[in-house]
Order: structure tokens, then C-alpha cells, then sequence
């Protein structure tokens, strides 16, 4: 049996294989992962009272997060632009129906978050506590990490036809960037559930118990990201212009 | 089959003139046994000192041959904390087997338990509680025929008291005195003592204890056991017509006075000297808690570590390219990715476990302190063992060394030809052991015209490594030191030792610790001392597998008899 990989997400991915600028960031971000690892061997986590290696490993996980998050966001909402890489105006016009063009970019944004969190596993285990039964809550925390990137790189990709100031498109993409992992710090519980390091957090350590719950509205906007960019496509195709 | 059955627990002896203890102590321990009985005595004379190593005296008898394990388990609430210590022991039928094992009470709610193990399984369990009133501050220990005396000297209200003892009560190990304010003999049945017991009180005045003796001299060079403490040349008296004489012993003084405190017409004048003499402080250890500030928090991970986990990542950022580029290239190139990923996956967790296998150990600062004129050296550690996770740890010590926990933990010391210490904790556990060890090194200094002339003989064996001479405040150091060494110190060489804070290094750290240290003991800082790195391991606590933790020697320098 064979997979049939989405012709939009098959464009993407060659692209952004093939793309040396990808192989800095994720060099970039391999590197400034290693470096954070590096820093938390011993002596560093026994000079810090307090701060156990749980909470090591975790902060880790959360720094993690905030680079996937970004860069899986940032290429799709082309603050990052790759070579090669068609966007949602350009795919416009091409014979490819709206829905396969708006799920192809989600497939391509969860399979670069997938990517992203799997070039930093030899790290992880670097950190790692050294027991089995510490495999599944970071397999957890891991595949919770890609699901989280994946909503704001759905509306990063509306937004690349949505709004065509490329100043304004970057504004709009950090203004949500900062909004999703800053002001839902402030939120009362259980709102501030929803904040995504707390969601890592929540999945790693596996209390409260209720966290998958945390990701519904997640997936919701990833939902309607996708919708909306159907939607675009069609509006594209119908008047020409988004 | 004989069933359970209630033990009854040997009174204690105590009792004073005016007002006898109000209960007797230790309580009466009742357990199930296996045809062994066992009569329970905690503390001196019922007498515990909290946080203090207390003897725990037991005599046992058994119905059959056995051969097991004596458990003795203290607790406390606040920090959690269960303390174990277990002394291996064989059992005779119908004979009965003194025992004494070392314990430290540190919360009175949580009863002591005594338990005896036998093939893995508990055989007799013997709870103990000691009353509230039974805690106490000190315990002055007074062999005399007759228990009577003292107490009204010390006063009735204060929190040290008075425990009535006899030759065969006397601790046969010396940490077990570690409680005791003082130790007053007037009659003392030394024919009674073995030689660890003399050696055991020895030892104590020389770490710094205080022993009186009650007696004419001419009455103490009669006794075996006691003569020798009279031999060193006795200190100026305190004050101009004091009647006792005060002859140093290590870190400690011996006191001889011909003024018996346990007659019942005691003079006031007699009475006043006997309460300034049971006043009288005892000499501060040299190594204390402080020590452990100056340790490294955790034992780093080894530079050569560093290197490989460096150069691994950094070949993993060059692999980063095939890996991405194989994912271009079908099947096979996923395939190649996947062998990349695996492959450095397992490469890291195997450094992961190497890191976290160097950072379970236990790092600390032991110190000898050379007792002078003895020819042994007190031998303390004061370490932090650090588990990379909560964990269990096992330490061993040599024989006659105690170790316990300076924090909650659940810890087990076995007494045995090798001593143990094992427990679990959580990720670091701060920790002291102590003991006495043979150590004949002696030094001499001259002041001389050409500045101080120091003269070292060691005959332990052992290399001394790094030799410093520390006077009023000051160091000066010495070049390396044969089995016998004389130098010359220049008077213009000398100078002020860095402190602490301004070093790097937990050696370099330790030594400005020591420096500081000397320049504060009372008995250490009015004479010359030499500091010098010590090739000895007994009394160190090992991590096993990982090399043994440098030792800090400080030999006091005595001064040629005669000299100016």
C-alpha cells in the first residue's frame, strides 16, 4: 500500500528540502538547542536551587515549542520565503481544487513541525530522564508540540493571500505569535490552560489530567484557517482577486 | 511454639540525691520474638541528647543458635527522615550478648524501634519511647560507687544533667561520647575496662572532650587506665592558686583535682569550683557545617565529557544536510534519514547516561586533624552525595567510622568490618562521618634568629603532598617533605592565605577553608600548624568505582621542650 502524499505538500516539502536557506534555519535551530542542552549538564542544574532536572528537561521542551511554533508559522506565512515554494495566490490558479490546496499547506505545516521536532530528538535524549517510563510522556509532549504549531501556521497561510503588506502580514503574524504564548499567560484559569507552553507542560508532566482538552481550540482554528483558505481560493478563482 | 511475649526492660540506674528522675527511661519495650528476648537501655542513665550519636545498650538471649541482624530505626516528622543502623550479631543459646549499637534521636514523638532480622524477615521488634523529660542538653557522666552528688552542683533546672555510671557503662566507641559535657571519675574499677573502652574515652578528650578526675595524683598513677592522661606536662593554672591541674590531650584537657564533688558535706568554696570546672565549655570541633558551603554544588560534568558531547553535536549539525537531502531521494534516502536520526538518538542517550553516571557521587572535604602528641588524627568528612535523580546510593567508610545524614532521608548504616551508609534521597543529601585513624606524623618548631625552623617526621607511610606552614594568620610554604624534614622559613616569604571566596577549585577551596578555620580555633590558632595534602583514604567515604577524595592534613607543631 502506498500514501499518496498531497501534490501541494509534495511541492512544499521538495522545496524546502532542497532549499539551503531551510538548512541554515534548521542548523540555526538545532545549534541554539544544542547549546541550551549543553548549558543544562551538570554543573549548571545543581547550581540553580530549586530547579530539578524535570523542570530542566521541561524548559527545554517550551523553548522547543516557541521555535517550532515560529518557524513553522513564520514559512507559512512567508516571513521566512523559500525558493521554489508556491503560495496560496499562486496556487491559485492552477488546476488544483481549494481543498486540496488549503489541506496541502496544513499537511505541509504539520509535517515541518514533525520534522523540526524530530531533528531535535538526539537533544531530547541528551536530557532525557534515563527511564522507559519516561518515553511516552515526552512522545506526548512531542506530537502535542506539532499539533500547537500547526493552528497559527493555518492562519499565517490565510493570511499570505488575506493581506498583501508583507510589513503588515509580519506585524499581524507576531501580533498572534505574542498573543498566543504571552496574553494567554495572563488569562484566568482554567483559560489559561490555553496557553500553549502550559498545554506542553500540562502533556509532559500529565496533570491536570484534563489537558487534551486544551488543545480543542486549537484545532478548531487550524479548522478554520484551512476553511478560510478554501474559502480565498474559490474567491481568488471567482473575482480574480483575494 | 512460643507465642508473643513481653519483654521487660532493665531499670535504669539513675537516681540523684534530692530529686530522682521522674520516670524511668528508657520506656519497657514489648515485642514479638522469635525465643529472643533482648533488655533495652537508650541514652546515658535514660538521659538522651538529641541530634547527638547516643549509645543504644542492648543484651540479648536467645533459646537457639542465631545468627542475624540488630535493626535500630529512629524517625522524624519535620524534615521526613527514617535513620537505620544494623550491627550483624550471633546469637548463643541461653548466653547472654552485650551489644551497643550508635544512634542519633532526632524527634522524640517518633518512637525508636529495635528489631531483630533474620533471613530477610523480621524475627522481634522491640519499640522504645523516651520520655519528653529525658531530653536534655548534655549529659555529664559520673563514675563513682555511689550515685549521689553531682547534680545538686550542676543545679536541678538547668538541661544538662548528671548520669550515675559504672566502668562497664563507659561507651566503647568514642563518637558514642559525643553528648557528654564532661566525664568526672572518682572511682573508677579500670581492671573492669577492655581496651577499647580506654581507648574510646582517649580518644574523645583528644578530639576535644573533657575529662575530671577527681583524685589525688597520687591515686591516678596507681591506675592503669588513667595514669597516662596525666604524663603531658600540665597547662598554667587558670588563675593564680587554682587547685586543679589541667594537662592538655589533643584537642581536650584533662583536669585532676583532689576534691571529691560526691560527698555530701561539700564545702560552698568546693561546690563553686566544681560548678565552674562542669561550666567550662568544651574545645569546638575544627570541622564543622561550614564546610560544606565551600564544597561544589554538584561534581560537573568532566571536560573530556564536554569535548565528545561538543564534537557529537556538532557532527549531528553537519549530518543535518544528508539527512534533509535524503529525504529527496526516495526510499532509500528516507531510509538513510532515519539511520541518521536513530543513530545520534542512541548516541546521545549513551552520553546522557555517562553524564548522569559521573553526577551520582559525593563530593567532599576531609579534613585530619593531627591530635597532638597522640599519634592518631581525627578524621572528618563532610560531604554531599548527588544522585542525578532520586535515588539510592551506597558508600562505604572504613571500620569505626560513623556516618550519618545532615538532612531527611531514609538512610541505612551497617556496622560492620566495612561500614555502609546507604539510603535513598532526593537529588542531594548533605552528609558527616568521622573517625580516629593511626596516623604518626609528628612536627617540631623553633623560633630562631634566622626565622622559624620546622622539623616534620613522618613515619605513617604516607606521601605529604604540598606542605604549607600556617603562623599567626599567615602561610609560608615548604618544599616537599621526605620520611624526616627539617627547613627554615624565611622571614620575608611569609604571606596572608586567599580566602574562600577569592579561589577557585575545590581543593583551593578547601585549604582557604582550613585557613580561615585555624585562624579561629581556640587551641589551634595560638600555635604553628602544618597543611599539607595527605595520600590516606581510611575514614574517606567512597563512592565505589570513583576515586577517593584528597585529605586535608593539619598537624599541630609542638614546640622542643626548652625552647624559648
Amino acid at each position: 500500500m502506498t500514501i499518496q502524499l498531497n501534490p501541494v505538500t509534495r511541492g512544499d516539502l521538495r522545496s524546502r528540502l532542497a532549499s539551503p536557506k531551510i538548512l541554515w534555519v534548521l542548523r540555526l535551530y538545532v545549534a541554539v538547542l544544542s547549546l541550551l542542552a549543553v548549558f543544562s549538564l551538570p554543573p549548571e542544574s545543581g547550581r540553580l536551587p530549586g530547579l530539578v532536572e524535570t523542570e530542566l528537561l521541561q524548559l527545554f521542551l517550551l523553548f522547543q515549542l516557541g521555535w517550532v511554533a515560529y518557524l513553522t508559522s513564520a514559512l507559512a506565512v512567508g516571513e521566512i520565503a523559500v525558493e521554489g515554494e508556491k503560495q496560496i495566490l499562486d496556487l491559485a490558479v492552477t488546476s488544483f481544487p481549494p481543498r486540496t490546496i488549503a489541506l496541502g499547506k496544513l499537511w505541509t505545516a504539520a509535517l515541518f513541525a514533525a520534522a523540526l521536532v524530530a531533528a531535535a530528538v538526539p537533544l531530547v535524549a541528551l536530557l532525557a530522564p534515563p527511564e522507559v517510563g519516561a518515553i511516552p510522556q515526552l512522545l506526548r509532549a512531542l506530537l502535542v508540540m506539532v499539533v500547537l504549531a500547526v493552528p497559527l501556521a493555518a492562519v499565517g497561510t490565510w493570511l499570505t493571500a488575506a493581506i498583501s503588506s508583507d510589513l503588515l502580514r509580519t506585524m499581524v503574524h507576531w501580533l498572534l505569535f505574542l498573543g498566543l504564548f504571552a496574553a494567554t499567560r495572563w488569562l484566568v484559569d482554567p483559560l489559561a490552560f490555553l496557553n500553549p507552553l502550559r498545554i506542553v507542560a500540562a502533556a509532559y508532566g500529565g496533570t491536570p489530567s484534563a489537558w487534551p482538552l486544551a488543545l480543542l481550540p486549537y484545532l478548531a482554528i487550524a479548522a478554520a484557517g484551512t476553511a478560510l483558505t478554501g474559502r480565498l481560493v474559490l474567491a481568488v478563482r471567482r473575482e480574480g482577486t483575494p | 511454639m512460643t507465642g508473643p511475649r513481653v519483654f521487660l526492660l532493665t531499670a535504669m540506674m539513675v537516681a540523684a540525691a534530692s530529686r530522682p528522675p521522674a520516670a524511668a527511661a528508657p520506656a519497657t519495650p514489648v515485642g514479638l520474638s522469635a525465643g529472643i528476648t533482648a533488655d533495652i537501655r537508650v541514652g546515658f542513665g535514660g538521659y538522651v541528647v538529641p541530634d547527638a550519636w547516643m549509645p543504644v545498650t542492648l543484651r540479648l538471649r536467645s533459646e537457639r543458635d542465631v545468627a542475624g541482624t540488630v535493626e535500630v530505626t529512629t524517625s522524624r516528622a519535620r524534615p521526613p527522615g527514617t535513620e537505620r543502623v544494623r550491627v550483624e550479631v550471633h546469637l548463643v543459646p541461653r548466653t547472654p550478648h552485650p551489644l551497643t549499637v550508635p544512634v542519633i534521636v532526632r524527634d522524640l514523638r517518633s518512637p525508636l524501634v529495635v528489631r531483630f532480622l533474620e533471613q530477610g524477615g523480621v524475627a522481634a521488634t522491640w519499640p522504645v519511647s523516651i520520655p519528653a523529660g529525658r531530653l536534655v542538653d548534655g549529659v555529664v557522666l559520673a563514675v563513682n560507687r555511689r550515685p549521689v552528688g553531682l547534680q545538686q552542683i550542676l543545679g536541678e533546672s538547668g538541661r544538662i544533667r548528671v548520669a550515675y555510671v559504672t566502668a562497664d557503662d563507659l561507651p566503647a566507641r568514642w563518637q558514642l561520647y559525643e553528648g557528654v559535657a564532661a566525664v568526672v571519675v572518682r572511682d573508677l574499677d579500670d581492671r573492669r575496662l577492655i581496651p577499647a573502652q580506654v581507648e574510646a574515652l582517649a580518644g574523645w578528650v583528644a578530639t576535644g572532650g573533657r575529662l575530671i578526675i577527681a583524685a589525688p595524683r597520687s591515686e591516678i598513677l596507681s591506675r592503669p587506665a588513667l595514669q597516662p592522661f596525666i604524663v603531658p606536662p600540665p597547662l598554667p593554672p587558670p588563675f593564680p592558686g587554682a587547685p586543679e591541674e589541667v594537662h592538655p590531650w589533643g584537642r581536650g584537657r584533662v583536669t585532676v583535682i583532689p576534691v571529691d564533688p560526691f560527698r555530701a558535706d561539700l564545702p560552698p568554696d568546693d561546690a563553686a569550683m566544681w560548678t565552674r570546672l562542669l561550666g567550662e565549655p568544651r574545645t569546638p570541633p575544627f570541622v564543622d557545617r561550614t564546610l560544606l558551603d565551600v564544597l561544589p554544588q554538584s561534581p560537573g560534568t568532566s571536560l573530556s565529557l564536554q569535548v565528545v558531547i561538543l564534537l557529537t553535536l556538532g557532527l549531528y549539525l553537519i549530518l543535518l544536510r544528508p539527512l534533509t537531502h535524503g529525504l529527496l531521494r526516495g526510499r532509500s534516502g528516507w531510509a538513510l534519514a532515519a539511520a541518521l536520526l536513530v543513530g545520534a538518538t542512541a548516541v546521545t542517550a549513551t552520553l546522557n547516561l555517562a553524564v548522569r553516571r559521573g553526577a551520582s557521587t559525593i563530593v567532599q572535604g576531609v579534613v585530619a586533624v593531627a591530635l597532638p602528641d597522640q599519634g592518631v588524627a581525627l578524621v572528618e568528612s563532610v560531604g554531599r552525595v548527588l544522585l542525578s535523580r532520586r535515588g539510592a546510593f551506597q558508600l562505604r567508610a572504613g571500620a569505626e567510622t560513623l556516618v550519618r545524614p545532615l538532612a531527611g532521608a531514609e538512610t541505612t548504616l551497617v556496622l560492620n568490618q566495612v561500614v555502609r551508609f546507604e539510603g535513598r534521597a532526593e537529588a542531594t543529601l548533605p552528609v558527616r562521618a568521622a573517625t580516629l585513624v593511626p596516623l604518626p606524623i609528628h612536627g617540631l618548631y623553633r623560633e630562631g634568629p634566622e626565622g622559624v625552623e620546622v622539623q616534620i617526621e613522618n613515619r605513617s607511610g604516607r606521601r605529604l603532598r604540598d606542605p604549607v606552614v600556617f603562623l599567626d594568620g599567615r602561610i609560608q610554604p615548604l618544599p616537599p617533605l621526605d620520611r624526616e624534614s627539617r627547613a627554615t622559613l624565611s622571614p620575608l616569604r611569609w604571606r596572608e592565605p586567599a580566602a574562600v571566596d577569592a579561589v577557585r577549585g575545590p581543593e583551593n577551596r578547601l585549604l582557604a577553608w582550613a585557613f580561615g578555620r585555624l585562624r579561629g580555633d581556640a587551641i589551634l590558632s595560638p600555635t604553628v600548624s602544618l597543611v599539607a595534602w595527605l595520600d590516606d583514604d581510611r575514614g574517606i567515604l567512597h563512592w565505589p568505582g570513583q576515586p577517593a577524595a584528597p585529605l586535608l592534613l593539619v598537624l599541630p607543631l609542638s614546640r622542643p621542650e626548652g625552647a624559648p
